[in-house]
């Protein structure tokens, strides 16, 4: 999934985004370069509010949560990578296999945990050069018809 | 993880201070944190420093600066009820092809 920057200011945060605890008021200013794309390396929300993982232009070791309203979708075609997490305070989230497998993997990732870093690195690596190309659908099931009934 | 407290780590040079001054000035956002993003070793803070573990927060300079080869950000656990910030740590990123110890 990749989506393009529209703005990088808390001006353009719709009301329910504006969290000081967070650090979101109307002044901030984030940097990300407004056109830019930006692969989405997982996917947060709670009530309304949507946030996108990305490597934003100071990234160094880690994808930070941004709000979704500052990006519109580019590529709608989701990570094979990802899997999906419902929790019980209905938190939705897609996330990569080795965060969905340890709870706390993405503090140990922000921690700087070597282990993690390098997971990270090739989590990465491998969503930035994701493939979605699929063969037309006639294509793809007279494939699979072939496979299954030999 | 670590169980104990995490003494706050102080800048080691000029532009470590500047960033840590900016960042703490309000130029800062949270990672990770609050009712729907629970911190993994939030049962640590609250254990050590109290609070509620929705109100814990892991909170990074917005500014990343590059120093001596490294990209460098600040980071510390803050609770947004009581203000309360402790655990300050400087995270320091070299290029995998650089000394770590510059």
């Amino acid at each position: 999934m990749r989506v393009r920057c529209i703005a990088n200011t808390g001006e353009h945060l719709p009301g329910n985004y504006i969290d000081p605890a967070r650090g979101y008021t109307k002044k901030i200013e984030l940097p990300l370069t407004v056109g830019k794309e930006y692969v989405v390396y997982a996917i947060r929300s709670w009530q309304g509010i949507v946030w996108y993982y990305v490597c934003n232009d100071n990234y160094s070791y880690y994808p930070i949560q941004t709000p979704a309203p500052l990006f519109e979708v580019v590529d709608n075609r989701v990570s094979k990578y990802w899997r999906f997490m419902l929790n019980p305070n209905g938190v939705l989230r897609f996330v990569f296999e080795q965060w969905f497998n340890d709870p706390c993997f993405y503090d140990k990732l922000t921690d700087q945990e070597e282990a993690e870093v390098e997971i990270f690195e090739k989590v990465k690596e491998l969503m930035d050069a994701e493939d979605f190309t699929l063969p037309p659908l006639d294509v793809a099931v007279e494939k699979l018809r072939e496979t299954v009934s030999v | 993880m670590n169980q104990g407290a995490i003494p706050n780590e102080s800048p080691r040079n000029l532009p470590e201070q500047l960033l840590l001054q900016d960042a703490k000035a309000g130029n800062c956002i949270s990672i990770q944190g609050g009712p729907d993003d629970i911190l993994g070793n939030v049962s640590r803070l609250v254990a050590l420093y109290g609070g509620k573990a929705e109100h814990w927060y892991k909170i990074t300079s917005i500014q990343a600066f590059a120093i001596n080869g490294a990209s460098v950000q600040v980071h510390w656990f803050e609770n947004k009820q009581i203000l309360q910030q402790v655990e300050l740590n400087f995270k320091r990123q070299y290029p995998k092809t650089a000394s770590k110890n510059l």
